[in-house]
């Protein structure tokens, strides 16, 4: 669940960037463009945002440096370490905690919502009793090659026609004054939401929401989104249609739109807003003009959708996810080396106590505590493979902590381990495991530390030892 | 009407549509043939909940001759808002669930936006 989270906050800014960027420039472009690649790019995002998949094309070009608080970096006097850890750790955990509850009551809110919704049309949905509804209903159905079945019900309490539920979604009516060709053009509308999925559409972006509850760009998009499902919708209805239809089915919606008046209490207000969108509505149905597709705006974001997560990189969180998939088992030292008496044989214990503070089997330590190792070092001689490379790993809050006083008092231990690991690790030979598409290859030293080396592209892309 | 309106329960919101949706004044037989079209329902119960439904003030009952007609005090309309508005207040807002995809979901709309809208398809007109 943490590393879910980590995946997603690091996704978090540049996708809020670019929802920003295309909120700001679809009404400009909204005249040239179908509405249809706004649907689809909304979509596109909101998958992204469901799976934080990541693409390492490249290395991060940008590295989030984590505030020590939340990052949880060993801190380097024992007595300071376990206090901090602790503290360090339960922020993280906490944020991932809060963020896990915020999606729950989102999730929870939103099933609330459905099953009072679906009571409600439950209580007042009234079979149609009335031959023309259906006659026209199978019409259009055959029309737009529609061949799943849809019950149409009268349900008073509905304010406007839907198609409602995500199991067998049903078409309501919420009573039956309109006049045949009004008739037809609503049903014709609700059934191409049908044809097209769209309840599945919105449940996309109500997941995608749950889980970006916190983020107000998302609502954005959620509404912004929901307009555009309509908007296409109505492109489908009038396609290759005449203006005469069109100002049918305007004047249809507009009948749909007083209707609900009569139904609404004086509380609601903001009718400008709303009677701006229903201009823009109907601009939009009017418009005769040919208009461009978009597919080429679609690729270009849909690209900088794929590798907006790669733009940023939460560099030891990053790292340690990868040390997790090598790493699967740490070992619980038998006792705490009081810091007086640390020898160098003890280091390695040091090290995995350093681990065990953190609750969490989350063993970036083992790096970062090896990276501290290597800036240690880093003036001295850079002749062994691991210490090369290393520099690909970037950790920028090492230095912080190397300069801080109470590393003083351990450099001492850490100079004798850094002499034996260098003196160890002179030569290497021949890897006991390469990967399959050779990208990494695993090497088993004598002592029982294991070192790992990964090629991107058959350079050596990162290095680390794991210390047994 | 001194009470005011208070969301009634299924079974007698289902007696309600019938005396709304049909002539009145209506009497218990006639009431329970319409309900029949749906369902089976004893004569018992269905006396219970209209004598129920006269102490919530939704109907008043009369004899005549032999039999008891109702007629409604409420009238659907009024009371669609009132279950509407108490089912909105309920939820917060408009945005009841997102998984539904209406003809036209915003706020309502003054006449006189209705008219400049009306107007504003009609302009279209003259650039046909």
């Amino acid at each position: 669940m943490s590393i879910f989270f980590i995946d997603m906050m690091e996704m978090v800014i540049p996708i809020s960037i670019l929802i920003g960027v295309l909120l700001l420039i679809s009404p400009l472009i909204k005249k040239s463009y179908v509405a249809k690649w706004r649907y689809f790019m909304w979509l596109f995002i909101a998958v992204r945002l469901i799976i934080p998949f990541k693409i390492n094309m490249f290395s991060a070009p940008i590295t989030m440096e984590i505030p020590n608080q939340i990052q949880g970096l060993p801190v380097v006097s024992e007595s300071v370490m376990q206090g901090q850890n602790a503290m360090q750790w339960s922020l993280q955990n906490y944020l991932t905690y809060v963020w896990f509850i915020g999606v729950l009551v989102f999730v929870l809110y939103q099933i609330i919502c459905y099953f009072n919704f679906k009571n409600m049309v439950k209580r007042w949905a009234k079979p149609i009793d009335n031959k023309d509804i259906e006659s026209i209903l199978s019409n259009i159905k055959n029309e737009i090659g529609e061949k799943r079945k849809i019950d149409v019900k009268i349900c008073k309490i509905v304010s406007t026609p839907m198609v409602f539920g995500v199991i067998k979604p049903v078409l309501l009516l919420p009573g039956i004054d309109y006049n045949e060709s009004e008739l037809r053009v609503i049903l014709n509308h609700e059934l191409i939401h049908f044809r097209r999925n769209d309840i599945y559409y919105k449940l996309i972006l109500v997941v995608a929401n749950a889980i970006n509850w916190f983020n107000p760009l998302v609502y954005m998009m959620v509404s912004a989104a929901n307009r555009d499902v309509e908007l296409v919708c109505d492109a489908e209805v009038v396609k290759e249609k005449d203006m005469e239809f069109r100002r049918h089915y305007c004047h249809a919606i507009l009948k749909v739109v007083h209707n609900k008046k009569s139904m609404n209490t004086p509380l609601s207000t903001c009718f400008i807003i709303s009677k701006k969108v229903i201009k823009e509505r109907f601009g939009d149905i009017l418009d005769v003009r040919k208009k461009r597709n978009g597919r080429i705006l679609f690729a270009v974001v849909a690209l900088s959708v794929i590798i907006s997560g790669s733009l940023v990189t939460f560099a030891t969180e990053r790292v340690a996810d990868k040390v997790e998939d090598e790493l699967q088992i740490i070992e619980r030292p038998e006792e705490k080396p009081r810091q007086e008496e640390m020898e160098d044989t003890e280091i390695a214990n040091y090290e995995n106590e350093a681990l065990n503070t953190q609750s969490t089997p989350k063993p970036n330590n083992n790096l970062t505590e090896y990276e501290r190792q290597n800036e240690n070092r880093s003036n001295e001689t850079a002749d062994n493979y691991v210490n090369t490379y290393s520099e690909n790993i970037t950790i920028e809050p090492i230095s912080e902590v190397v300069e801080n006083d109470s590393v003083q008092e351990e450099t001492t231990g850490e100079d004798i381990s850094d002499e034996s690991i260098d003196n160890q690790y002179e030569s290497l030979g021949e890897p006991d495991d390469v990967s399959t598409d050779g990208s990494k290859e695993t090497y088993n030293l004598d002592n029982g530390d294991t070192v790992i080396l990964q090629y991107e592209d058959n350079e050596l892309d990162t290095g680390y030892i794991l210390v047994e | 009407m001194k009470n005011k309106i208070t969301k009634i329960p299924d079974t007698e919101l289902e007696i309600m549509q019938v005396i709304w949706n049909n002539p009145t004044p209506i009497t218990t037989s006639e009431v329970k043939k319409i309900l029949e079209k749906e369902r089976p329902w004893s004569i018992g119960a269905l006396q219970t909940l209209l004598n129920r439904l006269i102490e919530r003030d939704f109907l008043k009952g009369e004899m005549q001759g032999k039999s008891k007609t109702y007629t409604p005090l409420v009238s659907e309309q009024d009371y669609l808002i009132v279950e509407s508005k108490s089912f909105l207040k309920r939820l917060s807002g408009n945005s009841i669930t997102h998984l539904v995809t209406s003809l036209y979901d915003a706020k309502s709309i003054s006449d006189e936006d209705l008219d400049e809208l009306n107007a504003f398809i009609e302009s279209t007109r003259k650039n046909d």
